[in-house]
């Protein structure tokens, strides 16, 4: 195919992206170097740094950061802490036992975020399933308060991200050579030498790939926040909505995640570079 | 061997308890949504229909899912038309100009959505499409459109081009070549696009929200608004039973005919 042909193939959708997603990426841009004038939508003419000033010198903006990163990497930890029985479980059935535990995991995800908030909110309100629960067997005398609290948050983000990271670590899981294991075990090792110096490591390429989709998602998350955080766990998400949608101070919104995306592109960056380097000294 | 055996039933029930938290939202819609309590209680008060008749009668709610349903049919159609045109162009050309593309074209999975949202208000609110039937399942196409070229790109990457050629060769003309030996062969990821394509654009809250307005409500923004302002609502209860019903028969189906869980 000439190379024309396949281009034209593809201009109808080049297109769409460009239309609906690039350039409303350069209006995210100029709006964030333009000023605020409240009670209008316009700004004034004139290029300003303003706003990035004020983001880098106010420290509630660092505190909103902090927060979504702590919180974040929490649910990261918590997701990968019980992914792996669960993936280990699952790569072990048969194809079909397989694909069915694969769809009941991915059932929340696609049953819709909104759904289950809901459910979360039902489960984790005052009196809600969970403190009924608790109190029914006296684990506990006093309802404990889930919702506006970090924990709720958390639990809420655990739940609707966890299976961005079972698929990645199943599939890693599944790749991984069964002789391998067994000749580890013939040769006398244990099931923790195993885990630690064979499966793990083999794993590690499912773990970073899984971590770094659940972690992104918990950063730039909206609606579990929103709903469980009751707008008293302000986050990255909650708060650019605030000042996008009910402020109208579309410059803040604009500057607020620009800058938010730069430290984590910043961070994720020396990251990289910091393991590699390790990588590169455990390889000699 | 007894040893193994018991790290293997541990393992068993660790990750059995996982996925029940998994679908603990799920199981108390269910299990609410027939509770004759105005408010939440557990266990249930007494047994009802009366929330999933109240639905039935809701005109507010049945509107909202009319709207979904319509932007999530028309956003999966357009997505193909242009999805799959443009996958098998970047399968056919091999430069490394496809390959920009190609990752131009996968870009919308990379940036978080709400952000792409503070930029699309923006421009909306200038081109006057805010609250549009058009301005929302434009908005849904971009979201869906990574998946399909995603899924159909990988289906071609199994598909022989020397058996295209054959037809060629044998006198196919290139439309009957694609209509007879590739169409078939990208199904699969076609079928699973448009199915997880209408579901990300039927539960999509995040982008809604930001651009809907106040006259395209689409059903979960209607649920978000409401749990928001005023709590649980038992009427809303029973409409998330009804859709996450839905939701796990097309589930299951995908999973038994196609077996989606592969490819996602």
């Amino acid at each position: 195919m000439k190379s024309r042909h396949a281009f034209y193939l593809m201009l109808p959708a080049l297109c769409m992206l460009v239309l609906i997603f690039v350039i409303p990426l350069f209006f995210l841009v100029a709006k964030s170097f333009q000023a605020y004038v409240p009670g209008t939508l316009v700004s004034p003419p004139g290029f300003t740094l303003e706003n990035y000033i004020n983001l880098v010198s106010d420290p509630y903006y660092w505190s909103v950061y902090l927060r979504t990163l702590r919180i974040s990497f929490v649910s990261t930890l918590v997701i990968l802490v019980l992914s792996y029985p669960l993936s280990v479980f699952i790569s072990k059935r048969k194809a079909r036992t397989r694909g069915f535990f694969l769809t009941l995991v991915i059932l929340p995800m696609i049953g819709g975020a909104m759904i289950q908030t809901m459910g979360w909110f039902a489960t984790l309100m005052r009196y809600g399933f969970l403190n009924s629960v608790l109190l029914a067997i006296g684990l506990i005398s006093e309802p404990i308060t889930f919702l506006g609290t970090e924990l709720g948050v958390e639990i809420g983000l655990v739940q609707a991200f966890l299976p961005m990271m079972v698929y990645p670590l199943t599939s890693s899981l599944l790749q991984i050579d069964r002789d391998v294991v067994d000749a580890a075990r013939t040769l006398g090792a244990g099931r923790f030498t195993v885990f630690s110096k064979i499966t793990f490591p083999l794993t590690l390429p499912g773990v970073a790939a899984g971590s770094v989709l659940v972690f992104m998602a918990c950063l730039t998350g909206f609606v579990t926040p929103s709903s469980l955080g009751q707008g008293k766990i302000q986050v990255f998400g909650t708060y650019a909505y605030q000042q996008a949608m009910q402020v109208m101070n579309w410059p803040l919104s604009s500057s607020f995640s620009i800058f938010f995306i730069i430290l984590i592109a910043l961070a994720s960056l020396i990251v990289s570079v910091v393991c590699r380097k390790c990588a590169e000294r455990r390889g000699r | 061997m007894k040893e193994k055996k018991l790290w293997g039933n541990i393992n068993a029930v660790v990750a059995l308890l996982v996925l029940l938290f998994m679908l603990v939202p799920i199981i108390v819609i269910f299990v609410n949504s027939f509770n004759s309590s105005q408010f939440f209680s557990f266990p249930p008060e007494g047994f009802t229909l009366k929330w999933y008749e109240r639905f039935l009668e809701n005109r507010e709610y049945k509107t909202a899912i009319a709207v979904s349903l319509k932007i999530a049919t028309l956003s999966v159609l357009v997505a193909l038309l242009l999805g799959i045109p443009a996958s098998y162009g970047i399968y056919r050309w091999k430069s490394p100009v496809s390959k920009v593309l190609s990752s131009l074209f996968l870009s919308p999975l990379m940036l978080p959505g709400i952000v792409w949202a503070i930029g699309l208000i923006q421009y909306y609110s200038i081109v006057n499409l805010t609250g549009t039937t058009a301005g929302l399942v434009a908005a849904h196409i971009i979201l869906i459109l990574p998946y399909v070229i995603r899924l159909v790109l990988s289906s071609l990457s199994y598909l022989d081009f020397d058996t295209v050629n054959a037809a060629r060769t044998l006198g196919a003309t290139s439309g009957k070549a694609f209509l007879k030996i590739v169409l078939p062969a990208i199904k699969p990821g076609v079928i699973i696009s448009a199915i997880f394509g209408f579901m990300v654009s039927f539960n999509d809250v995040t982008i809604s929200t930001f651009i809907a307005g106040t006259k395209n409500l689409t059903y979960p923004v209607r649920m978000y608004v409401e749990l928001r302002t005023e709590g649980l609502d038992p009427l809303a209860v029973a409409v998330s039973a009804v859709i996450m019903a839905f939701t796990i028969v097309i589930a299951l189906l995908a999973e038994k005919f196609w077996s989606w869980s592969k490819y996602l």
